[in-house]
């Protein structure tokens, strides 16, 4: 691995480093890292690792770019609205740095296809945005003894760690054995997150890749970085590996990669089609048109939400407060319930059926699909 | 009623009791936290044998997933 004399100029602030020198620069054009996910934590990740002369870089990702992203995927542009994540990723990881080899893995990360994608890099990235693919990553790094760099987000908090059995460190799993049940923990598309959050992750998971390229340093191999926006405060947990973790532990039952998405409780599409206690965006739609039909239609979203985009004629009772005002409800009247995307309004609908509601249902899809299906001028949050 | 100080705040429980009834006494998922018990990491394979006592400190995370 040898460096021209435009990478000796490009990467002179590195070789000044008696840390990093000629030989660590070497070192980092050798390595290879697998992103997987090129959103939030991937964009910053990808981008100065490349800058830095991380020699290839994998993406995975099979999404496409979507306004609401440009608050923080800085690896995506105006203009690349509505394009592939990888090749968007790829553009702009080229424009930094044209000696960094791009391979892009426009499909999802699966079972079938994660042992196959990983097994070519040195070192692989989490910046994914669920369960069931965190817990995939990891059991594929643990299996394939690959280090496994996490980093992970939610409104202003965020965490980061090194995961890496074959170094003797925990993996995931000795931290989080199994999932939270769905829907207990929101995501940043329920709950919101900082712009410049995943800026402040990746940027560390970056810095623990280049680490593990050169050598040099102390990782967060065995503890857990914990960073809050808020209080501007950064403090650390530490870890250990569990003797019991079911993929690293002494006595390991996982094996093979597994199904995650229903390790994740998380029913397959087809089973949820026709739930008896759902109805559509265009059954809510004939109910407020139609006030002769006797159904009401209610809002579950909290007051900050309902201030971004609301549905004419549909009143607010946020799902914080029902606990305390569903007697404002008449138990014998029919009721649609609707929030930004379903789930709200399904813990809404199991509450108020609790307390003796007979004829409640949720809309599928909330005020997000009436936006796509009914009423564009409907802003999408 | 006894406390322990949980990520710098005073927590009344019914102490002593375990470290895994203590996290669902404060409506946590047991293992959907990582938890560090007087400056010690523990397992969660652990957690129903730690005991905990008054005056016990203990930093507790809970998991998220976003990217």
């Amino acid at each position: 691995m040898e460096l021209n004399n435009e990478e000796i100029r490009r990467y002179s602030r590195h070789l000044i480093l008696p840390e990093v020198g000629l030989a660590g620069q070497k070192k980092i054009k050798g390595t290879s890292v697998l992103c997987i996910g090129a959103g939030g934590l991937g964009s910053p990740i990808a981008m100065y690792l490349a800058a830095a002369g991380i020699g290839k870089i994998g993406i995975v990702d099979f999404d496409t770019v979507d306004y609401s992203n440009l608050q923080r995927q800085i690896l995506h542009t105006d203009a690349d609205v509505g394009r592939s994540k990888a090749e968007s990723a790829k553009e702009t990881i080229h424009g930094i740095n044209p000696h960094c080899e791009v391979v892009i893995h426009n499909t999802r990360i699966s079972s079938e296809n994660a042992l196959d994608l990983i097994r070519p890099y040195d070192i692989v990235v989490d910046g994914t945005d669920n369960f069931p693919t965190r817990y995939l990553t990891n059991d594929a790094c643990v299996l394939l003894k690959k280090p496994n760099v996490y980093g992970s987000i939610f409104r202003f908090e965020g965490q980061a760690s090194v995961f890496a059995p074959h170094l003797g460190g925990p993996c995931y799993r000795c931290l989080y054995p199994e999932p939270p049940p769905p829907g207990m923990v929101p995501s940043c598309a329920e709950g919101g997150v900082l712009g410049v959050l995943p800026g402040i992750i990746g940027c560390i998971q970056a810095t623990e890749i280049l680490k593990l390229a050169i050598g040099k340093g102390t990782s967060l191999v065995g503890r857990l970085l914990l960073f809050n926006a808020l209080d501007l405060k950064f403090r650390e947990l530490k870890l250990r590996k569990d003797p019991q973790c079911p993929i690293c532990g002494e006595h390991p039952t996982i094996k093979e990669l597994i199904d995650y998405e229903t390790f994740c409780g998380i029913v397959p599409e087809p089973e949820n089609t026709g739930n008896p206690d759902e109805v559509t965006v265009q059954d809510m739609k004939k109910a407020l048109d139609n006030p002769s039909l006797g159904i009401k239609v209610v809002d579950v979203r909290e007051p900050d939400e309902y201030e971004i985009a609301k549905i004419a004629g549909v009143p607010l009772l946020p799902l914080s407060e029902l606990q305390s005002r569903f007697t404002e409800l008449d138990p014998n009247t029919q009721y649609y319930l609707h929030c930004k995307a379903g789930v709200r309004s399904m813990k809404a609908l199991a509450f108020l059926r609790q307390q003796g509601f007979k004829y409640v249902k949720s809309v599928k899809g909330g005020i997000t699909a009436w936006s796509d299906e009914i009423d564009r001028n409907v802003p999408r949050y | 009623m006894d406390s322990v100080i949980a990520n710098g705040q005073p927590v009344a429980a019914e102490l002593p009791c375990s470290l895994e009834k203590f996290l669902v006494a404060q409506n946590l998922l047991p293992r959907s936290v990582v938890v560090e018990h007087n400056g010690e990491a523990v397992a969660p394979s652990e957690f129903s044998r730690r005991q905990v006592r008054a005056g016990d400190r203990l930093e507790i995370v809970k998991i998220v997933a976003g990217g």
